[in-house]
């Protein structure tokens, strides 16, 4: 037992050292990767003007599909929010997803809508539809509405997009601000596909839009917000978005475009399956897909992630509710890759099989769980009174720091690409939050992605509600 | 301060050399491991004097810019609305001060501003300050940056001179129209056309490398706001053999309605690539070519769904009794293809005689789903 015991302890020494050094050495050539992309990206984009194309009419036709489930504090500015995109061909899909509060008749009432005689065809499986609606109003033809039974999420978005009319769709968030230019910066990838690469899916950054100032619905002033816990979820979004998904991006491995704002090809998304009802993680879950059915059609293909903020969104501003979103995120991350478990480290798939899966394995799905065994071994080994302190000490620094280095390099880069918290004080708030989200919050969200795996486990299946406080009163 | 002033030093290096030696009786690994700590924190010391200098730097830059901006306001004005002779004076330079006209960075921000200047005017004041920027030799620094090995810069390069007119350069810029940087390449399009008055499409004869999307619509763009004298004759291009120009080419001759080149447009719809008979489709609808009617309805039935809906929309706009009859027998068929069922329902109404009437006729012995698309086609929303 002694002797087990003492191997134990060396394996575990040594499991929890080489993991981290794993860890940090992936997320050091990721940020590298990410910081030589950004660069070449703002240069070509300083020759790019969008204003000659956003009214050009050879841009190709884009449906916007919005599911919208209890939203009636909000929905009417949100509409009208996204009917006023600045883009030429669009139409705008609300698809009621079966709400309980007055959702749909806010919208019947505000937009003049009737039910209208719209024939399709169900490519992809959704539960039904009890009527599609039109505006009464000649300037509302590009708003459509679609009230059917609840689903959830993915159901609504599959339904979203069995009534669409046009080739290449975008899913977002109902209550998502969309920057100015946001549509045809996400379009210009397909635009620009060669005729051996297609580009099946667009990605952009979603930015935070607490205590930013909204006006008719857009940002007009971007402020830092002022509650920590939005403020620390801005820098986790500033690390994913700039330092991870460009990377991914550049090495053609991007596995996730985030569900608040995502532009696909409809073909391929069809052709694929459509969204998944059977995963609270539909967005992670097409992406993959959608790569997979390139793969077997041995197709040459691109996910393209674009760095700009391009969409801005409301965080939880409460520990309830943002525990609600990782326990979420965490469930999906679990299922995505339960379901696609055959391309785990199968070479068959290349980078996807190789490199993509095994990553959000081994360092999103895993970490969480690979610190918190840490963590009890360690309570376990100062228990028993064998805890080797110093190893103990320095590893806690080290990982310390170098949540603090990374947070800062992700500062740097928001900082020396899109400057978007102007204010010095906004800044400095910043990095004080680098040193102190570390301590305050990561345990936390560890804490939640297990409560998250232990959900699964035991067969929770709620999306988790997600409290809005809106923004249209604030200014 | 005194505290500070009065530590003794020896001591302190007693502290560094008892820290040592403590170090040295860690195990390796934990030494490494403070090792690797203490690069971390160096680099996090050093990314927040880059994040605090960069900021510190980006507002003395923009301290600059105004300041210099400020300066020639007065003389821009005076220059373009005032004092024009100013212009011819073989002294102009002297009118600026000889340091912004020799220190690189000054140079670059009067040429910017004159730059700036110019987006914002048209006609003889825009004349002017393309006459200005020349007689500042700042053509000579754009024409420098296209030869820099930094593609941005020598993109930039192309830009100044394109934006400012500068005709004598324009020979030189045909030789990026192949670059293997995509960027080069358009701003080298982008330039030619701006500066060629006479063919501003002569690039579409050298280019080797595929026209996205995206550089189709920027071009098209660009002409949409040239005087319609200046457009060319597209049909010159259709026999390139870059199959990108030949699509595009066709695109432009259904915008710019060159009625002259339908019956070439209908020879290109035998053409064996789908791309270029989906184009050539679509611009016969734009130019409402009639005479295309019978070989729409005869190719039909062996096309692609793509090509097929685009001829039933073509139809709409072109077609008569024979088109009529085609439709009909798509409505009697079971649905394949809502969107060709629903467009054929259109063009049924636009080209039978009474389609109402007998629309409403073979209503009575059809399905309900085809009443749907009826009422879908019929309703101007969807």
């Amino acid at each position: 037992m002694g002797l087990f015991f003492y191997y134990f302890t060396k394996f575990a020494d040594h499991f929890i050292l080489i993991y981290s050094a794993l860890l940090f050495g992936t997320y050091l050539i990721l940020s590298i990767i990410s910081a030589l992309d950004i660069v070449n990206y703002m240069r070509r984009n300083s020759f790019i003007d969008y204003r000659d194309l956003l009214t050009a009419p050879s841009t190709p036709s884009i449906s916007i599909i919005a599911p919208a489930y209890n939203e009636s504090k909000t929905i009417v500015e949100n509409a009208r929010s996204l009917m006023n995109i600045h883009y030429v061909n669009f139409e705008v899909i609300i698809v009621n997803d079966g709400s309980k509060d007055d959702t749909l008749q806010l919208m019947i009432d505000a937009y003049d809508l009737e039910p209208a005689p719209i024939s399709f065809e169900q490519k992809l499986h959704c539960k039904p539809i009890r009527a599609v609606y039109k505006s009464r109003i000649p300037s509302m033809s590009r708003l459509t509405v679609v009230d059917k039974v609840n689903g959830g999420k993915a159901d609504a978005l599959n339904a979203g997009i069995n009534v669409s009319k046009h080739g290449i769709f975008a899913a977002i968030d109902v209550d998502c601000i969309l920057e100015y230019e946001s549509l045809l910066k996400m379009v210009k990838p397909f635009m620009e596909e060669v005729e051996d690469e297609k580009v099946i899916a667009v990605g952009g950054v979603v930015r935070i839009a607490n205590s930013c100032e909204v006006k008719d619905g857009k940002i007009i002033k971007v402020n830092l917000p002022k509650a920590l816990i939005p403020r620390i979820q801005v820098l986790e979004y500033i690390r994913a978005f700039l330092l991870g998904r460009m990377a991914w991006s550049r090495l053609n491995g991007l596995i996730l475009i985030s569900g608040a704002f995502g532009m696909f090809d409809k073909k391929i998304a069809i052709a694929s399956g459509g969204y998944n009802h059977e995963t609270v993680g539909e967005d992670m879950e097409l992406v993959i897909r959608m790569r997979r059915y390139m793969e077997e059609a041995k197709k040459k293909y691109k996910v393209v992630y674009l760095p700009d903020p391009l969409c801005w969104t409301e965080a939880p501003d409460s520990l309830k509710i943002l525990g609600k979103q990782r326990n979420r995120w965490t469930r999906g991350t679990a299922e995505t890759l339960w379901i696609h478990k055959k391309l785990l480290f199968n070479p068959k798939y290349k980078f996807l099989g190789m490199v993509s899966m095994p990553f959000w394995f081994l360092f999103e799905w895993l970490a969480p769980i690979v610190e918190t065994t840490a963590f009890l071994y360690l309570v376990m080994m100062a228990f028993l009174g064998i805890l080797n302190v110093e190893l103990f000490i320095t590893l806690f620094i080290l990982i310390y720091s170098f949540a603090i280095l990374y947070s800062t390099a992700a500062i740097l880069f928001e900082e020396l690409s899109f400057h978007q918290y102007k204010k010095k004080r906004d800044i400095f708030r910043l990095l004080g939050t680098a040193f102190i989200e570390p301590i305050l919050i990561h345990p936390l969200t560890v804490y939640y992605a297990i409560r998250g795996n232990l959900d699964l486990l035991t067969g929770v299946k709620n999306w988790g509600e997600m409290k809005r406080r809106g923004f249209a009163g604030k200014k | 301060m005194n505290r500070i002033l009065q530590i003794d030093w020896s001591n302190i290096q007693y502290t560094v050399d008892e820290f040592s030696r403590t170090l040295y009786t860690f195990p390796v690994h934990i030494r490494f491991l403070l090792g690797v700590t203490v690069m971390f924190l160096v680099f996090i010391f050093i990314l927040l004097n880059v994040i605090l200098g960069s900021r510190i730097y980006k507002t003395k830059l923009l301290t600059k810019r105004k300041k210099i901006r400020e300066k020639y306001k007065p003389l821009f004005t005076r220059l373009l609305f005032n004092d024009e002779s100013l212009l011819l004076d073989p002294d102009l330079h002297l009118q600026f001060d000889k340091e912004d006209l020799t220190k690189k960075f000054h140079r670059s921000i009067i040429s910017d501003e004159i730059i700036h200047l110019h987006e914002n005017f048209t006609g003889e004041t825009a004349s002017r300050l393309e006459l200005l920027f020349v007689k500042l030799g700042l053509h000579k620094d754009s024409l420098e940056k296209t030869i820099n090995k930094r593609w941005y810069l020598a993109a930039k390069g192309m830009r100044e001179l394109a934006l400012m007119n500068v005709k004598e350069s324009q020979a030189d810029l045909y030789s990026f129209l192949n670059h293997k940087n995509d960027i080069l390449r358009m701003e080298a399009r982008i330039a030619i056309m701006k500066l060629s008055a006479e063919e501003p499409l002569s690039f579409l004869s050298k280019i080797k490398e595929p026209l996205s999307a995206w550089d189709q619509a920027n071009i098209h763009a660009m002409l949409a706001k040239m005087p319609e004298q200046m457009i060319p004759d597209f049909s010159t291009w259709l026999n390139s053999s870059n199959k990108s120009v030949v699509q595009f080419c066709i695109l432009m001759i259904g915008s710019f309605r060159q009625q002259e080149s339908v019956g070439v447009l209908i020879h290109l719809l035998d053409h064996e690539d789908e791309v270029v008979r989906l184009s050539s489709i679509k611009a016969l609808g734009e130019l409402n070519a009639y005479a295309s009617e019978e070989k729409l309805v005869n190719m039909y039935p062996l096309e692609t769904e793509d090509v097929q809906i685009e001829i039933v929309k073509t139809l709409e706009a072109v077609g008569k009794e024979n088109s009529a009859h085609l439709m009909e027998k798509i409505l009697k068929q079971p649905i394949k293809n809502h969107s060709i069922s629903i467009q054929a329902v259109k063009t049924f109404l636009a080209t039978a005689k009474e389609g109402k009437q007998k629309l409403e006729h073979m209503l009575e012995s059809s399905n309900p789903q085809l009443r749907l698309i009826v009422q879908h086609a019929q309703d101007e929303r969807l």
